[in-house]
């Protein structure tokens, strides 16, 4: 992957700050290519087990989708806009994977009942991702706009 | 977008690489087997075939023992009969499965919020791991004496 990522260093080319960009850029990818991929993983069991509403796989679907949309938009442009979208999503699924791992809270609307007071490995791994992405993602936004709006000239 | 293309395949193959690398069900299933006290290796393919070849001894065949499941856990270990009815009830709002790990001993859904099923434990002596198919962390264990 690293192919992709040089060119775009290439074309923007200055600042002792741009290995750290592209590596806190592919960072964040990871994170978030991981969660959606643990998503998929586990996405039909769960919309076996609860298909009530829109079900819990196809939510778990909707995530990796939105997930690997953002670490895409990251790894693409890593502008400000690209890093506040990671950050939603990683920050959205982390709160929700701890939330119903300890609140039994019933269906409303399209969601329903999802209420798993366990962890284990896949589920535990998909929330340090979401937690390491929300982190990335916060720094890469801190950074972006402290370089301000001249780091998306280009792109 | 010229070399867009190239990083979206990228992305695409990295996400179905992480999606592909672990099968549903296919869980780690150490946690259950430091429960169960006896020899947990013996079930095997046969069992499908000595079920009916050891029908003789079926004086506990009504016995009836119980699963429990609740907050996404079999419970405790279960020790049955040959042959018992073995009645399953889910506390959970989500559907679970009561599957055998190898062979098909038994293979049930139980349905959310209350639902019950029931199943004939085999009459096979030995212990029988098994697990829900939906949820990679549900591991169990069931004795037949
Ligand atoms: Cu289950």
């Amino acid at each position: 992957m690293s192919v992709p990522i040089r060119r775009g260093a290439l074309a923007r080319g200055r600042g002792r700050g741009r290995g750290l960009d592209l590596a806190l850029r592919a960072l964040t990818a990871v994170a978030l290519l991981t969660d959606a991929g643990i998503h998929i993983h586990l996405a039909p069991g769960y919309q076996a087990g609860l298909p009530q509403g829109i079900g819990q796989g196809n939510l778990f679907l909707l995530e990796a989708g939105v997930a690997a949309l953002a670490a895409l938009a990251v790894l693409l442009r890593g502008s400000r806009a690209a890093y506040a979208f990671a950050l939603l999503v990683a920050l959205s699924a982390f709160a929700a994977v701890v939330f119903y791992r300890y609140v039994d809270l019933p269906a409303f609307g399209p969601f329903p009942a999802m209420y798993e007071p366990v962890w284990y490995f896949e589920k535990t791994a998909s929330a340090v991702a979401e937690g390491a992405g929300a982190v990335l993602a916060a720094i890469g936004l801190a950074r972006a706009r402290r370089a301000g709006p001249a780091r998306r000239v280009g792109r | 977008m010229n070399t867009g293309n190239a990083r979206v395949t990228l992305l695409l193959a990295a996400v179905l690489l992480g999606a592909a690398g672990c099968a549903p069900g296919g869980g780690t299933a150490a946690s259950t087997t430091a429960m169960a006290p006896p020899a947990s290796a013996s079930a095997t393919g046969s069992m499908d075939m000595s079920s009916s070849a050891t029908s003789g001894g079926s004086a506990a065949a009504n016995s009836t023992a119980a699963i429990t499941i609740s907050g996404f856990a079999f419970g405790a270990p279960l020790v049955v009969p040959a042959g018992a009815t073995v009645t399953v009830t889910n506390r959970d709002s989500a559907e679970h499965t009561v599957t055998a790990d190898t062979g098909s001993a038994f293979d049930v859904e139980v349905k959310g919020s209350g639902g019950t099923a029931t199943f004939t434990a085999p009459s096979t002596p030995g212990t029988y791991a098994f697990h829900c198919t939906y949820h990679p962390n549900m591991h169990g264990s069931l004795t037949v004496k």
